[in-house]
């Protein structure tokens, strides 16, 4: 199995500190599956993430389609993750199982569905097991198809959502709350601390604009540690 | 312990001295009533605002200071936070008011909604340039802010805290400490009467989606002084101050259901002291009755405000106002019936909002011709529906959507610490963070101009003249 994230560098703080959450995630892969390839998926001009194993590049163009078109180009096992997730413990054996893809399903029992949205992307493409070039050409070909905003807000993962739905690969479902949980805080004063509820989950992702606080956070504590 | 209460700068208002920050003064109250050494550096108005910090610090043994901000107040408030910090060795500066009230509200939807976001995010800034963040009532927080071991966030706003007041304790705790400011240097007329302010009770029960404090139980939840302790701060203040007018916070009068006993009192306390006495307020339009006008003009009242907001019946249902276009005809009609001038509360920049319903407003304002108007464009406050439930749809531009008819109002991100200026502005310099589907900001802004034009023209009604109270007209409403 290789790990595969997609990072690039735009220049601002915030991408600033996602390049701090990615060299998390490389450490946290180091971790808890020792031996495990990372490379880092990115453009030429954006510099490697510390502790990576390689660089595969492609030319700059809208954020979802580089990403895509870099799974589009691979062969094999691949875990893609998103650059804010950090592993606490070793999924290599989802791929002892049958699939084109595996995604994580939405189902976070301790989070609030947001109404419409969980029905509309059941699935989130922030971790997907892939060992299918086929979907992701397919994939990047029918995201090419929205328009811009589309793309760049949430049309990536309608567009693999819609895939799994037509049932043209053989997908399996994984769950959410075990590897690709988003954690959760009990109060406000939980938040600022960085007192997350999320202990046994494999997969951790901090998506969203206040969970990527919270990841540095813990980075830092856990550094100070 | 000496603790020094700071009333920050209201920069963004051209005459900061009309009304002074009642809630500071009551926690102030609260202290000085246990025997505490308590003052309040008031900084309304003051231009050097670092200076008289540091020379308040110099003179002064405080090791705590308390500061209250609503939002447009939180550059200065944590600029001066920053300056105590760097004056004070091992000083405690606690934050409380409106802004981190409505602040942690959010934050506690995002928890809640387990979408830690925007205010979750704000609320880690302020921990980190303030050491105690007191949310909602401060009268009872502020004993556990100034526990030796206090840190983080203290939620008053939480009704079981044991902090939240109940309109018991509401109308027993002492009144604002008014002594502690200069009090002749605020100055404010009702009906040609020199006036102060106060509130009768705290919280409003709607559900208006642009309003601040919707999920905010200090705000929300009504809590009711009772008549005898109202009037008791009247004569208070009548005796101590000789002032027979008074500016009623309450948002809004008439949804306190002993509304009309209080007149009625109101009435007995002027044949009592012997004096007429004016008074201003807020009514809800709907609420509204002939016996109520009536009643109100007999105690004093001469000009009441309403928030209509808008003519639109469309913008009326997307705000959730619960008034409709007749019911605020209604209103006009029946206050006017009975003498009472009115000044109609209008806002534009609602979700939905479009050439349209601005013209339903002009024509609606043309048709019942109030008294007095202003129309501003909305702000996107933490703690309304509008911020709250918004989503970050594009990047950079937060969309609230009507839950029932998908009508759409973007922001744009306002940073509570940096930022001033999406407070509202002078006619003609006004500057939207709003818009809509069909209006972008600058179409707001060239619309309200143009809408409040015509209407001033068509009603004969002037413009503002005098700076202070252009600055009310354009604050809270309350020339």
């Amino acid at each position: 199995m290789t790990v595969g994230f997609f990072y690039m560098d735009t220049g601002s703080k915030e991408s600033k500190d996602v390049a701090v959450c990615a060299a998390a995630l490389v450490r946290s892969v180091r971790r808890t599956m020792p031996g495990v390839e990372v490379v880092h998926l990115t453009d030429p001009d954006t510099k490697p993430i510390e502790g990576i194993d390689s660089v595969r590049c492609v030319e700059p163009e809208p954020m979802a389609m580089m990403r895509f078109r870099h799974q589009s180009r691979v062969d094999g096992d691949w875990l893609f993750v998103d650059s804010d997730v950090l592993f606490q413990r070793d999924v290599r054996k989802v791929f002892d199982h049958p699939f084109d893809v595996a995604v994580t399903t939405r189902n976070w029992k301790h989070l609030r569905a947001a109404p419409g949205f969980t029905d509309r992307m059941p699935f989130n493409t922030g971790v997907v097991f892939s060992r299918s070039r086929a979907f992701w050409h397919e994939a990047l070909a029918r995201l090419g198809q929205l328009p811009p905003n589309a793309q760049a807000f949430m049309g990536h993962q309608t567009v693999i959502c819609d895939m799994v739905a037509e049932g043209r690969y053989h997908v399996r479902a994984l769950k959410g709350s075990h590897y690709n949980c988003p954690p959760a805080m009990r109060s406000t004063d939980d938040f600022i601390r960085g007192a997350e509820t999320v202990k046994k989950a494999a997969i951790v992702h901090y998506k969203g604009l206040g969970r990527k606080a919270a990841m540095l956070t813990r980075i830092q504590r856990e550094a100070a540690s | 312990m000496t603790v020094t209460f700071i009333i920050p700068p209201s920069g963004f208002l051209l005459d900061a001295r009309v009304f002074p920050s009642l809630g500071v003064l009551k926690v102030a109250a609260v202290l000085e009533a246990q025997g505490l050494a308590v003052d309040v550096l008031d900084l309304s108005g003051v231009s050097d605002v670092s200076g008289a910090v540091r020379a308040h610090v110099t003179a002064s043994p405080s090791d705590v200071y308390g500061l209250t901000a609503t939002s447009p107040q939180m550059p200065a408030s944590a600029a001066i936070a920053d300056q105590l910090h760097a004056l004070v060795p091992g000083v405690r500066v606690i934050l409380g008011g409106p802004h981190v009230t409505l602040m942690q509200a959010s934050a506690r939807q995002e928890i809640k909604r387990g979408e830690p976001s925007r205010a979750c995010l704000a609320m880690t800034d302020l921990a980190k340039r303030f050491d105690v963040l007191v949310c909602g009532d401060g009268e009872h927080a502020i004993a556990s802010a100034l526990l030796p071991d206090a840190a983080g966030i203290i939620d008053g706003d939480d009704p079981k805290s044991g902090m939240f007041l109940t309109s018991d304790e509401l109308g027993e705790l002492p009144l604002a400490a008014r002594h502690l400011i200069d009090l002749s240097s605020y100055h404010y007329t009702v009906d040609g009467v020199r006036a102060h302010s106060l509130i009768g009770q705290l919280g409003c029960p709607m559900g208006c989606a642009f309003c601040g404090g919707r999920r905010s139980p200090f705000l929300r939840k009504i809590r009711m002084r009772s008549t005898e302790a109202v009037i008791s701060e009247m004569r208070s203040i009548y005796e101590t101050y000789g002032t027979r007018g008074f500016m009623f916070l309450d948002d809004e009068l008439n949804v306190n259901r002993q509304f009309m006993d209080l007149l009625a009192a109101m009435v007995r306390l002027q044949d009592d002291v012997g004096v007429e006495f004016r008074m201003r307020g807020f009514l809800k339009a709907e609420l509204i009755t002939d016996p109520m006008a009536q009643a109100m003009y007999a105690a004093g009242f001469r000009q009441v405000l309403v928030g209509f907001e808008s003519g639109s019946e469309r913008i009326l249902a997307n705000i959730q106002k619960r008034a409709n276009q007749a019911d605020n005809t209604r209103a006009i009609d029946t206050l006017h019936a009975h003498g009472l001038a009115v000044k109609a509360l209008m806002s534009l920049g609602h979700p939905g909002e479009s050439d349209e319903t601005i013209e339903d407003t002009r024509s609606w304002l043309l048709a019942t011709r109030p008294d007095e108007f202003d129309a501003t464009i909305i702000t996107v406050y933490p703690g309304t529906p509008y911020y709250d439930d918004a989503r970050e749809v594009t990047p950079g531009i937060w969309t609230y959507a009507d839950p029932k008819n998908g009508d759409r109002l973007h922001a744009y991100p306002v940073d509570h610490l940096q930022d001033e200026s999406f407070y509202k502005g002078i006619p003609g310099q006004y500057r939207s963070f709003v818009f809509t589907d069909a209006l972008s900001a600058e179409d707001l802004c060239v619309r309200r101009d143009a809408l409040e034009e015509e209407v001033r023209t068509a009603l004969a009604i002037p413009y503002p003249v005098a700076s202070p109270e252009i600055n009310y007209e354009h604050s809270m409403g309350q020339r």
